[in-house]
């Protein structure tokens, strides 16, 4: 039995980063007082993004808390003939607080003038996992065999109510505690239920430990899915083969190399536990009588639509890989290949407005993915003063859309004739047919249009200094058939290096690097026309004027013409993610002084990034902001 | 051979027990169905009247957010119109050059804010809310009426009429909008692909069929303020009757309701301010405290907004956020040449803490601001303390006080012949402040609060009964309807000889201003101007040229001088507006979704070319 009890605490009041570059450094942020803080810096009221940075976590008391109890509770049983019954029980809680208030201190402010808001919010989750198993294990001979049987049972329980208030009376001094001096609650809660079963079975089967077969069945229930489809059975089957171990193999350089080939199929279930079902969404309204009383009405009406036919989502996959290592253990890894096609992707599909409708859950025609894994480790030096080893990793996905709904569309001709048939892009979406999931379809920024360019621009409605968008069939208008694909929102390759270095014995030198390329990122900021750098603070970065026509940045204020569109560009980093330096100290010295280990670390996170195509904040962000360096100095003493 | 690998035995075998326990509960048939706690699903709730009703309150909910909120929907309907420009004129993206901005692309879900304009809006929320009431229609039966009781009868079909007139609302604003339109007339329970455009008089045809039904069964008595009411029906059936041409029909159900007896215009004094003789009816007609009450027999349809309640709308209407001159935007100088304003609430002579601060996005054009009221006389419309003038305001910055003698002193356009200030546009114009005042408890400075607002009054019914009249040419009754409205205000009454259809729409825009759909009523006439071959000031229209030359467009240059003008905003961008967007865009992306079957483009927009024949039937599938 294991029992883990943990809290997290999160009720920091962050700084809003947003408001932080919008205040102006020259004004003064308290009033005249020296003490109390002014609603802005800025002297122009009534901007909301100016409100003074430390407003909000100064007139803010927040306790924000996650308790967790997990526990594991199992117990072994040996039967007859070698069988073994195990039964594992993890039940798990969490405990949820959230209780803010927003002082009517902070003058000058709205909470000033709803008399101040508070929010209580609380919630319980149970769930718990059973697996029953059983196994056997019996060598006949060079013949081994594992067979295992599975039984599995889950319960997701929660429960969460919530209360807002504000306008408390007399005052709101009392903070979260007395929200009942509100006079404004509305309270709310939220239940959920959800359950899962499944069953298991697998045999592994090897012969004198050189060749290995592994072939399993699984058949999971999930209650999300639609009433028809709660179960799916998949299957899989692994074959391995170490011919290192073969008598007619040999060499000097391989020192162990196995073959791994496996095909099966796995299901996913990653969805909200009602998203299957219609849900009747409320919210309140008024009447008002005759006598003049306010009747509180629930308007109730259908936001997502139901589907009764919601079902897994199943990945047929082949994997073929390979380990080895070499030379006397100076290199060893792995690589492996896949090809997989996914069947039933669950997707929240929005729908066009007509029908009303916003979205649907849905099951997706097929995606494609096939990817490429590699991993190298190599002892470079091995000396007693001197040691490095190196540690590589490479890996890369590609995905493709091959069907989505079924429907077909004729292909026609210049001449109108049909050719073939097709199915239709889902441009909703952003989904295309032969494109992968996360491909980039927008209309193409040329440049910055030059004051050469003034009549070219004018065909656009636009002006030197705004961005030129490429007219791609040349009639002057902004269309669908001008929009290209640019490229992919997710990173192309994946690669990292680890380095490690022992010298003098008792130092040690790590760095790792890793870099993600050929992803691309919308970065608006380009155009310079957000916010209202008239009246509050923002970036210096680059923009376009007469005397510096340059090409990646537009003109202040400039306009978008006639097109939507992004500025994308690529995020292609490497980072040095960390550096660290350690020294442990000798273990005679410490002998002296009863301590058994002594190491003092300095270790640097986030230590530097090379983004030759990015120059706002981490490319790896999704939302603009500062990414932290950490500099640890550290001890550990073991005594 | 058993043994258990423990020495806790007993814990052990709980452990064992409780864990037979929950596999075989676990092992239930019923183990995995879906159980919803906290939500209704369709099939448990609107199987009664009471269910069908929420459906109701969806709809009139719904409908609050055509004049509330920040760049709220009913600026749109101004700013394609005679009546007004954004003059948000800092930035790019408010829809100032329609040329340029109003395309089929641009109008998609992350430009419908403020910013931008709200086309996308009336496109979404119109078939979204026409689904709501498809709702009501589609599951009508559910509840399992006694049809041959008369009263469970009466029940059903006032419910059904009240859905009805949710669905007409918004294919009427549709039709206006953009012209042929897909028609969705029953509840989906599957994607569907193949929408079709629908003539958009076959749609007029089907509403005006179904408000017919609704004049028939949807009472007036037992309504709250908030619901549909019968009288609500019969000035939306009127509205479409002369959408379609049917001027009788008009008249017919204007006058079933001027003379219902249920309602009547507001002539004496009512309501909150009643005992203030500084104030005047037209001034209790529009607080927002007075538009609820029951002795208000003005009202027909509201919708309902009240503050530090829950179902409030979020951040509360902001009206006058819009529709204030942006007093603090520093533009404005004393005659000395100082900053002349702040917009802070806590300094003498605070305009923030009295009217609000307005950034001056709904830009009244010259029309509405002056023309419209050269003769004003006492019309209480235009009355000091009614309407306000910058001159009302005074020179208030604080750091004037000692230095500048204007301090506290009535603002100035002019010191001799120097303009004292730099943007006109957006910072110097009049307004109605009557009507535009909503108090204001959850921002400072104000924006406008959470107030009701009128979304059918039955002054407009007497507006709607004259033009159905000048198109058949009486212009005896329509000026005796129009001077209705006027008398009311103490304005003077106009002569029947003088009656045109600009008349119709001056005094619509003195009456309704912030209040009707301009857009919307405006390309209805042009579409009636079209249909009957009529002139106005020497053009003649046709159905043919409908998307180069129509009434619509003639209008807007006639009486809005920014786009008339072409005038530039500080910002660079010009006020810039074309025939074709008497009808807007359908957005691209309707079409794009669509790929069963194609949805038409208006004329003058890309991809119209791909157009094919519309629907001259209600489908039915």
């Amino acid at each position: 039995m294991n029992v883990g009890f943990a809290v997290r605490d999160e009720s920091g009041v962050p700084a809003d980063w947003n408001k932080a570059i919008t205040n102006s450094p020259l004004g003064s942020i308290y009033t005249d007082d020296s003490s109390t803080l002014r609603y802005s810096p800025n002297d122009q009221q009534g901007l909301g993004q100016t409100e003074n940075v430390l407003g909000a976590p100064t007139y803010t008391d927040r306790l924000k808390k996650y308790y967790t109890l997990n526990a594991n509770f199992y117990g072994k049983v040996k039967l007859p003939f070698g069988i073994q019954y195990q039964v594992n029980f993890t039940p798990q809680f969490q405990w949820y607080q959230y209780y803010n208030h927003n002082s009517s201190g902070f003058k000058g402010s709205n909470w000033e003038v709803q008399g101040g808001l508070v929010h209580r919010e609380h919630s319980d989750t149970y769930q718990w996992n059973i697996d029953n198993l059983l196994t056997w294990n019996h060598d006949f001979g060079d013949h081994h065999f594992e067979v295992t049987l599975l039984q599995n049972a889950e319960k997701y329980q929660f429960w969460s109510d919530l209360v807002n208030n504000n306008n408390f009376v007399p005052n709101d001094n009392l903070g979260y505690h007395n929200i009942g001096a509100g006079t404004n609650a509305v309270p709310s809660s939220n239940d959920e239920y959800g359950t899962g079963q499944a069953f298991m079975g697998r045999l592994i089967y090897s012969y004198k430990q050189r060749y290995l077969l592994t072939a399993s069945v699984r058949r999971d229930g999930y209650s999300a899915f639609g009433d028809r489809y709660k179960w799916g059975t998949f299957p899989a089957v692994a074959l391995g083969w170490e011919f290192t171990k073969e008598p007619w193999f040999k060499t000097d350089f391989l020192d162990y190399g196995k073959l791994r080939l496996s095909y099966g199929i796995n299901g996913n279930r990653d969805i909200g536990r009602y998203v299957a079902l219609s849900n009747i969404t409320t919210g309140k309204y008024f009447h008002v009588g005759d006598d003049g009383t306010v009747e509180s009405v629930s308007e109730l009406y259908v936001a997502n639509m139901a589907n009764p036919n919601l079902q897994w989502e199943r990945t047929a996959a082949y994997n073929i890989g390979l380990d080895f290592r070499m030379f006397n253990g100076i290199l060893s890894g792995s690589i492996d290949a896949y090809k997989s096609k996914t069947t039933n992707l669950l997707v929240k599909r929005s729908l066009e407005d007509i029908i009303g409708f916003d979205y649907i859950w849905t099951n997706l025609g097929q995606i494609d993915n096939k990817g490429l894994e590699f991993q190298l480790t190599s002892q470079n030096i091995n000396h007693s003063n001197f040691s490095w080893t190196s540690s590589f990793n490479f890996s890369l996905n590609r995905n493709k859309i091959v069907s989505l709904y079924g429907d077909k569309q004729d292909v026609l001709d210049a001449n109108g004739n049909v050719v073939g048939q097709r199915e239709p892009d889902d441009i909703t979406n952003g989904w295309f047919i032969d494109h992968p999931l996360d491909a980039v379809w927008d209309y193409k920024v040329l440049g910055v249009y030059s004051e050469a360019e003034k009549d070219l621009a004018a065909k656009y409605g636009q002006q030197p200094g705004d961005f030129k968008i490429e007219d791609v069939n040349g009639d002057g208008k902004y269309t669908n058939d001008d929009k290209q694909f640019l490229g992919y929102k997710n990173p192309r390759y994946n690669l990292s290096l680890r380095n490690d270095f022992t010298f003098l014995k008792n130092f040690d030198f790590s760095f790792m690097l890793y870099a993600k390329l050929g992803a691309m990122a919308t970065y608006n900021t380009a155009k310079n026309n957000s916010g209202f750098i008239d009246r509050s603070s923002y970036y210096d970065l680059p923009y376009w004027t007469v005397d510096n026509q340059i090409n990646d940045y537009a003109r202040l204020f400039s306009s978008d013409g006639g097109a939507s569109y992004n500025v994308w560009r690529k995020t292609s980093f490497v980072r040095l993610a960390t550096v660290s330096l350690a020294y442990s100290f000798p273990k005679e010295m410490l002998k002296k002084a009863q301590i058994k280990d002594l190491r003092v670390y300095f270790t640097v996170r986030n230590a530097a990034v090379y983004a030759p195509n990015w120059d706002f904040w981490d490319p790896e962000m999704s939302t603009p902001g500062p990414s932290p360096r950490n500099y640890t100095l550290g001890v550990n003493v073991t005594l | 051979m058993f043994t258990i690998h423990s020495n806790k035995y007993a814990s052990k075998a709980l452990l064992l027990l409780s864990v037979t326990w929950l596999c075989t509960s676990s092992c239930k048939k019923d183990y995995l169905d879906s159980k919803p706690l906290s939500f209704y699903t369709p099939s448990s709730t609107y199987n009664t009247a009471e269910g069908l009703k929420g459906a109701l309150v969806a709809c009139e909910r719904n409908l609050r957010y055509n004049w509330s909120g920040d760049g709220a929907p009913e600026i749109t309907q101004l700013t394609f119109s005679d009546i007004a420009v954004d003059g948000t004129d800092d930035k790019s993206g408010p829809a100032q050059n329609m040329d340029l901005q109003i395309t089929p692309d641009a109008i998609n879900s992350s430009n419908d804010n403020a910013d931008h304009n709200r086309i996308f809006y009336f496109w979404h929320q119109g078939y979204a809310d026409i689904k709501y009431a498809n709702t009501v229609i589609t599951y009508i039966d559910e509840p399992k009426w006694d049809t041959t009781d008369q009263t469970q009868l009466a029940t059903r079909n006032d419910l059904l009429g009240q859905a009805y007139f949710h669905r007409s609302f918004r294919y009427y604003e549709l039709t206006n909008e953009f012209g042929d339109v897909p028609w969705v007339g029953k509840l989906y329970n599957e994607p569907k692909l193949d929408f079709q455009t629908v003539d958009r008089t076959v749609i007029l045809k089907q509403i005006q069929s179904d408000m017919q039904f609704a004049v028939k069964w949807v009472t007036d008595e037992g309504k709250a303020k908030g619901e549909v009411t019968k009288g609500a029906c019969q000035h939306l059936l009127a509205k479409i009757d002369l959408a379609l041409g049917d001027f009788d029909g008009a008249i017919k159900a204007a006058t079933d309701l001027i003379d219902g007896g249920n309602y009547h215009l507001m002539t004496e004094r009512f309501g909150q301010d009643a005992s203030d003789g500084s104030k005047n009816v037209i001034w209790d007609l529009h607080q927002s405290g007075n538009k609820d009450i029951a002795v208000n027999k003005e009202a027909l349809m509201l919708v309902i907004d009240k503050p530090d309640m829950d179902g409030k709308f979020d951040g509360g209407t902001q009206i006058m956020r819009q529709t204030l001159p942006y007093l603090g935007g520093g533009k404005i100088k004393t005659p000395m040449g100082n900053k002349g304003l702040s917009d802070k609430v806590d300094i003498p002579f605070s305009f923030s803490a009295v009217t609000g601060r307005g950034i001056g996005r709904c830009r009244p054009s010259w029309y509405a601001e002056k023309a419209i009221w050269a003769d004003a006389g006492n019309d209480l419309r235009h009355a000091p303390g009614n309407w306000m003038k910058m001159e009302d305001f005074v020179y208030n910055e604080p750091s004037l006080k000692g230095k500048d003698p204007y301090y506290g002193k009535n603002l100035q356009l002019y010191e001799g012949n120097t303009i004292l200030c730099s943007d006109t546009l957006r910072e110097w114009f009049e307004f109605p402040f009557y009507k535009l005042y909503i108090a204001d408890d959850i921002n400072t400075p104000p924006r406008g609060g959470n107030g009701d607002w009128y979304v059918f009054r039955l002054a407009e019914t007497y507006l709607v009964r004259a033009e159905a009249y000048f198109w058949k040419g009486e212009l005896t009754e329509a000026a005796a309807d129009i001077n209705v409205v006027r008398q009311r205000a103490k304005a003077t009454p106009i002569k029947a000889a003088d009656v045109t259809i600009a008349t119709i729409l001056d005094e619509r825009a003195r009456e309704l201003y912030y209040e009707e759909e301009r857009k919307v009523e405006l390309t209805r006439i042009a579409y009636i101007f079209a249909q009957l071959g009529k002139s106005y000031k020497g053009h003649t229209y046709s159905k043919t040229s409908f998307s180069t030359s129509n009434f619509w467009y003639d209008r807007v240059m006639e009486c809005n001088n920014f786009y008339r003008n072409n005038t530039v905003t500080p910002h660079g961008d010009m006020y810039k507006i074309s025939p074709y967007q008497v009808l807007w865009p359908v957005p691209q992306s309707a079409i794009d979704a669509n790929t069963g079957a194609h949805i038409n483009q208006n004329q003058g927009y890309s991809g119209a070319e791909n157009n094919v024949a519309a629907l001259t039937s209600i489908p039915t599938d």
